[in-house]
């Protein structure tokens, strides 16, 4: 009966959602894209446009999603507290060993580059902090093996690391508020937006980018730590 | 002080409102990593944002407030504004909040750093919800408050809080998907998020969407508010969490959602017009108006159905509620009730029936959260929640069982007590305006409300302790250095012994300020006051989409 309910009600949404595509197709919206797609560049100097939307026009709800991360990250620690790492008994093979160590450098790096060059090119301080996170999770699931040595960061630095970040992305938020009339404001700031499509260019957008990296990869590392550790 | 309307500060409010709480995020963490307790800088920087709270009522301030994140505006950006609406109620929330915090919770001794962080991300969410102009942006908020939620009625790390937390996540999320669900429709039907803009466009929006999103989001809405036929959750939602929590679910962020309500009835879909046959004291406004105008009919339907979802929540509200054995789970199906009586108010759609709503929510906003903290004093020296529990307990403490009394009073709508004028003004509105049905419920809801409450005040009164506390369910082993004798206290003491005073100072302290908003309120000064206020509010808020 209940399953018969949920089915029922997720099927609507479902359809709901289908119905919403197709008639959606046809509507004739003048919304705000349009002026991103033509005036971004000129507005906040990022060339990737979901950048300059992510960590200018709507900062204010990256700072929120930034926000529930670190909330997300709080509640798994309230609720699973206990902080040991045996989660695995057996020894993996020595090529998981081998191929993971190989593997790890570059994805962090790779992690690094998706953040720094996130105003640039396809990427962000959200997808970077994800690939981020990752590097942390391999860590924790190849070599703490047997409960005999953590190699997880410790969790307090990580709660420091993501506090931090938090800190920053408020930090730049009011520096925007008394230096250029509005919270998280950029340009307004007077700050140089340099030539477009060069590294240090968009102003303040690659500070958040970075800060906003930090954030997702260390909260979404403890989540999975924490949950492991159970 | 001729300055500070033009200054930064005014200018940029709103955004601080946001940030300030959010700052101290961060800040609690850093502050205890160098010596200075959770509990003492959450405090101060409640009151710093209690503070911030009533700026807009500076003289000569000049509202709307409008305030962008990055400084692009409504169009591009996000756009924060502090309308009267918003003005009304802030102060309500962060009242909310600090007195939460400085009764706080045993629970809270245990892990303060987390309870306070927690306690800071429900109250950006809620000045958040009720500020922000932007359809989306208000997801965002939903969702931190709903995250920082599910934690906090999980506080007490035992089956019950862990129960209850997992069925308040659940039907928050429901509720979170039904509220984006709605926001998407009105996104793809007009391209914007910014809520006056995408009023506008609904104009010409299909009616199919403009139904669908009106139909998600109203019933997102009730979900989290827990009306009927959506309440089955909440009893058990608040049964599992420490009294602090239950009181800022029910005082607080219910009052933001009521704000976060009307912004969307009002700013996105024009309202309900006043009712045929509507009052002199309503000044008579008619005519039809908003994107659901163009068939009366339709309106007329909504309203109807707005009034059955109201009327049946008061009764069964009340009915469940009396008949439950538990305060805590007795005052959620109570909540329920009085969210019915404000939707009457705002279905029936003049200004004075709104502003008697408006009234009633804040009203029933801080007598909740008193009766939630009268409920968490005698868990405390009871050890349970249970009504039989409570037998002889205000005899021991009767400053407790005088607050009761007088938050029973207005909750139930006795005079002089607060909560009589807005029921008063309901029961009239409602009946000027042919709802007869919204009338004949809130009266007869107070006749039904009395007796729960006097049951747990004569109970109180009655002499002698209940003969076997039930003992708290609190691993001492977990936690040594945390006091919490109420257990050893109910067993140890013989029958007649003089009474303990296990209330916290601070405790008392809350309580105390609740007393004196109680009187406030309930002085006709102040409830005149109050109800001026909210029937300017209301006459901005009709009139808007006139």
């Amino acid at each position: 009966m209940r399953t018969g309910w949920a089915l029922l009600f997720s099927v609507a949404l479902v359809g709901c959602g289908i119905v919403t595509l197709i008639a959606g197709v046809d509507l004739d919206t003048h919304g705000a894209i349009f002026d991103y797609a033509h005036h971004s560049v000129q507005h906040t100097g990022a060339v990737n446009v979901v950048s300059a939307v992510l960590f200018d026009y709507r900062g204010l709800d990256t700072l929120g999603e930034a926000t529930g991360v670190l909330a997300t990250g709080l509640v798994v620690a309230v609720l699973a507290p206990k902080a040991r790492t045996s989660m695995l008994s057996v020894r993996l093979s020595l090529v998981v060993l081998y191929g993971v160590a190989l593997v790890l450098p570059f994805v962090s790096v790779l992690g690094f580059a998706v953040i720094l060059f996130g105003h640039v090119s396809p990427g962000g301080g959200f997808t970077g902090g994800v690939v981020l996170a990752s590097t942390a999770v391999f860590f924790a699931v190849v070599y703490t093996v047997g409960g005999q040595q953590s190699y997880v960061l410790p969790m307090d630095t990580q709660k420091r690391i993501e506090n931090a970040a938090i800190a920053a992305f408020l930090l730049v938020g009011f520096g925007g508020l008394v230096t250029g009339g509005a919270f998280l404001a950029n340009a307004a700031t007077g700050i140089p937006l340099g030539e477009p499509g060069s590294l240090l260019s968009a102003g303040l957008i690659p500070l958040l980018n970075l800060v906003a990296g930090m954030k997702v990869g260390v909260g979404l590392a403890i989540v999975v730590v924490c949950l492991f550790s159970e | 002080m001729a300055g500070l309307g033009d200054s930064l500060l005014m200018q940029q409010l709103p955004s601080l409102l946001v940030a300030v709480p959010l700052s101290f995020v961060p800040l609690l963490y850093f502050l205890e990593k160098v010596g200075v307790p959770a509990r003492g800088a959450a405090l101060a920087g409640m009151g710093l944002c209690l503070l911030l709270s009533f700026l807009p009522w500076v003289e000569g301030t000049e509202l709307p407030i409008s305030a962008s994140p990055g400084g692009w505006g409504g169009l591009l950006g996000i756009e924060l504004l502090l309308d009267g609406r918003a003005r009304l109620f802030l102060p309500v929330i962060s009242a909310g909040v600090f007195v939460s915090a400085l009764f706080g919770t045993r629970w809270s001794q245990r892990w303060p750093l987390s309870f306070y962080t927690l306690v800071f991300l429900l109250f950006t969410g809620a000045n958040g919800l009720l500020l922000t102009n932007d359809l989306f942006n208000a997801f965002v908020f939903v969702e931190i408050a709903g995250i920082a939620t599910h934690a906090l009625v999980a506080f007490r790390g035992d089956g019950d809080g862990l129960e209850s937390a997992f069925k308040y996540l659940m039907a928050a999320a429901v509720g979170g998907i039904l509220i984006l669900w709605g926001i998407v429709l009105v996104f793809t039907a007009t391209g914007t998020l910014w809520i006056p803009l995408a009023a506008e466009r609904l104009a010409d929006a299909p009616p199919v969407f403009v139904a669908g999103a009106a139909v998600l989001l109203a019933s997102g809405i009730a979900l989290k508010g827990g009306l009927v036929p959506m309440h089955a959750w909440k009893a058990d939602g608040l049964a599992g969490a420490p009294s602090a929590v239950a009181a800022l679910l029910s005082g607080p962020i219910l009052t933001a959602l009521f704000g976060f309500g009307l912004r969307i009835l009002y700013g996105l879909f024009g309202g309900f017009p006043v009712m045929e046959g509507a009052s002199a004291v309503t000044g008579g406004v008619e005519g039809s108006f908003g994107v659901l105008g163009s068939a009366g009919e339709v309106r007329e339907l909504l309203r109807g159905m707005v009034f059955v979802v109201a009327v049946s929540s008061i009764v069964a509200g009340h009915v469940m509620a009396l008949a439950q054995s538990r305060m805590k789970r007795m005052l959620a199906y109570s909540s329920i009730a009085h969210m019915g009586y404000i939707v009457v108010g705002v279905g029936a759609g003049g200004e004075a029936a709104l502003a008697a709503a408006l009234t009633h929510a804040i009203t029933h906003a801080f007598m909740k959260v008193g009766w939630f903290f009268v409920c968490g004093e005698l868990r405390r020296t009871r050890g349970t929640d249970r009504i039989a529990a409570a037998r002889g307990a205000f005899r021991e403490a009767p400053w407790l069982g005088g607050a009761a009394i007088l938050f029973s009073m207005s909750l139930v709508g006795i005079p002089p007590a607060a909560g009589f004028g807005s029921k008063w003004v309901l029961v009239l509105e409602s009946a000027n305006a042919g709802a007869w049905g919204g009338a004949v419920a809130i009266a007869a809801g107070g006749a039904l409300a009395l007796p729960y409450y006097l049951r747990i005040v004569v109970r109180g009164f009655e002499p002698g302790r209940p003969r076997a506390a039930t003992p708290v369910p609190w691993d001492s082993s977990e936690s040594p250095s945390c006091p919490e004798p109420a257990a050893e206290l109910a067993a140890e003491l013989p029958e007649g012994a003089p009474p303990h005073d296990t209330t916290g100072a601070l405790g008392v302290r809350a309580v105390a300020i609740l007393v004196c908003a109680a009187l406030i309120l309930g002085g006709f000064a102040g409830y005149g006051l109050l109800f001026s206020e909210a029937f300017s509010v209301a006459t901005e808020l009709v009139g808007s989409v006139l």
